[in-house]
């Protein structure tokens, strides 16, 4: 494949994946110059909720989170004049923006500052392989944040050390 | 900071950078020769490590081939083994190494080794980097795996003692048995025990090798094919991040 047009076959191949989670996340607008940088994939889902997607590199996925919830935050008051623009997109634009950040791995800080800021609006997404530019994406499931009356400590999950993706 | 997927696909995609690891790694299963169950965890582990983009080798003996399916299966290196010891073992995990070290992808060794075999020498340095116990929640086992874990110590004292708990009905059961263990492992001794999460519904495990099909093919929507996902993520981070 030419070089140049591997970027573009990698992108497609995001696409499809968003395509096939549940619901699916079908892509309105990619390389969108947000604030100060590009987002590299913007989203709906069938309610019309809109998702702000970044790619994290292997190592850069706390530093993308930040940047990540910065364009959200830039993009929430735009979803009305993008309805205004394209009314049959349907942007759901009270709700916001929220963020699915995909990388191949995240940071336990990563985690924990997802799981402290809340599920509905942030995501994280491991990216998986499979065969030649084609990828599959795995939404993590983290723990919801702590209730308001619990003393800021970690859980006894941290404090023993259990790890596990996994939830009863 | 990655603004393309072309910044990230190349760590799976076989085109990663040289030289970010000196060489595969190893990963010792530890458990008895005749362990039908621990051939299905191998067995399905592997096969997951290498789905999630790993290139693994599986050193296996005489006993685990006569459970496994006698025909290649994708995305899976076996190389048999007639070790008796562990210094025997030790030169086929190194072959496997050798043989990894050729692809182009992140590698991995997988072997199991019998704790009779742990013993202090080059050996060990070879091969007990990185152990894994499959740990029943009851306190007997529990205690003879904080055994196992000081022995493997006492052989390699920097080595990684990761423990999955298994025989257990829930994530929560699973949390405050390893929650008990590292508690009894930290009074008994200096070793700290890396949870490698829990294995779930087990049944579906020997079901998968008498089927000669690993779970994420043969039931890809079960707990059990689940658990056995995240713990290959956990194994999968730890060993990326050992290689930055």
């Amino acid at each position: 494949m030419p070089t140049e047009r591997r970027p573009q076959r990698e992108r497609l191949a995001l696409r499809g994946a968003l395509l096939r989670l549940t619901p699916p996340l079908e892509t309105i607008a990619e390389d969108v110059l947000g604030v100060v940088s590009r987002i590299d994939l913007i989203t709906r889902d069938p309610d019309g909720a809109v998702t702000v997607v970044l790619v994290a590199q292997a190592g850069a996925d706390l530093a993308r989170l930040a940047e990540g919830i910065a364009q959200r935050t830039w993009l929430a008051p735009r979803l009305a004049d993008w309805n205004q623009l394209a009314p049959h997109l349907a942007l759901a634009a009270e709700q916001g923006a929220r963020l699915l950040l995909v990388a191949p791995r995240f940071d336990d800080r990563t985690r924990t500052a997802v799981e402290a800021l809340g599920r509905d609006g942030v995501r994280l997404a491991e990216l998986i392989p499979r065969g030649d530019l084609d990828v599959e994406l795995r939404v993590l499931e983290l723990d919801p944040p702590s209730e308001p009356t619990q003393p800021p400590t970690a859980s006894p999950r941290r404090e023993s050390g259990f790890r596990s993706g996994l939830r009863d | 900071m990655a603004r393309e997927l072309a910044d990230v696909l190349h760590h799976f995609l076989g085109d990663s950078v040289s030289g970010e690891r000196l060489g595969p790694a190893s990963l010792a299963l530890l458990s008895e020769p005749d362990d039908a169950f621990a051939v299905a965890v191998a067995w399905n582990l592997a096969h997951e490590l290498a789905r999630q983009g790993l290139a693994v080798a599986w050193v296996t003996s005489l006993a685990d081939e006569e459970l496994l399916p006698p025909d290649a299966t994708p995305g899976l290196t076996r190389l048999l083994s007639p070790a008796q010891e562990l210094s025997g073992l030790a030169r086929a995990v190194s072959e496997a190494s050798a043989k990894l070290a050729a692809s182009r992808a992140p590698g991995l060794v997988l072997a199991r080794v019998p704790p009779g075999w742990i013993a202090p020498g080059p050996a060990a340095e070879r091969t007990l980097a990185w152990t894994l116990q499959l740990v029943p929640p009851d306190l007997e086992q529990r205690i003879r795996a904080i055994a196992i874990a000081r022995r493997v110590l006492a052989a390699h004292p920097s080595a990684r003692v990761g423990a999955v708990l298994h025989e257990v009905r829930s994530v929560r059961e699973a949390e405050r048995a390893f929650t008990a263990l590292a508690r009894e492992c930290a009074e008994r001794s200096d070793a700290r025990l890396t949870s490698y999460g829990l294995l779930l519904d087990e049944a579906e495990l020997y079901r998968s090798l008498l089927a000669r099909r690993p779970l994420a093919l043969l039931r890809p929507e079960a707990r059990a094919t689940r658990a056995v996902a995240d713990v290959a993520n956990l194994l999968r981070a730890d060993f990326a991040c050992d290689a930055d």
